[in-house]
């Protein structure tokens, strides 16, 4: 093969690796995968929660009770990816039902709020982090 | 002859409402359905309830 066919067909190629890796970047997440990821964490969410590291918020995410907690890189990740999949699940619902990413959010707090066991930690909407049998309704 | 003439004024107005038809429409009362906010956010939540149920029912099935 000549010098020229092999640059051309070289280009060709990469052109065709980074247009994939684009693609595979842009596409959305399913609620499947999702739900994978997250049972995968479950555990190790759960674990932090009982050990008072990691409490939920009323807006349906999860957040460290004391922010220095969030200098541990794998708690800082585990939160982050926990949230960002609860927020890519708020967005889903949303747009299945019509309806706003936010009321989704809401939803989600009054379910974790509500399962929430009593030494657990929740944030309400004023800031402030309370354990669940502290919690005023 | 006044008082014949005051007779036939108070006969004909009594006479010409007589003649008149009046109708007082009475149309149903609409609610407007708040039972679709209610109904969105009830959707909303199950959908929630729905999703939370399978994270943990697939985490279970990970831990067996």
């Amino acid at each position: 093969m000549s010098g020229r066919c092999l640059r051309a067909a070289l280009s060709v190629g990469l052109c065709a690796a980074i247009l994939g890796a684009v693609a595979t970047v842009a596409r959305a997440d399913t609620k499947e995968e999702i739900v994978d990821r997250m049972a995968k964490r479950l555990d190790t969410v759960k674990k932090h929660k009982a050990d008072g590291k990691i409490g939920e918020t009323f807006d349906g995410l999860v957040d460290a009770v004391k922010a220095e907690s969030l200098d541990d890189k794998a708690l800082k990740k585990l939160v982050d990816d926990e949230n960002a999949d609860r927020k890519k699940f708020y967005a889903l619902g949303a747009e299945k039902l019509g309806t706003t990413p936010e009321k989704f959010a809401l939803s989600a707090g009054k379910r974790t709020f509500r399962d929430a066991k009593p030494n657990e930690w929740l944030k309400p909407k004023d800031g402030k982090w309370v354990q669940k049998k502290d919690l005023k309704e | 002859m006044k008082h014949w003439l005051l007779a036939g004024l108070a006969a004909a107005a009594l006479g010409v409402p007589a003649c008149t038809r009046h109708t007082v429409k009475l149309e149903p009362i609409e609610i407007k359905p708040i039972h679709i906010t209610m109904d969105i956010n009830i959707k909303v939540d199950r959908e929630v309830d729905a999703f939370f149920g399978e994270v943990e029912k697939k985490a279970a099935e990970k831990s067996k």
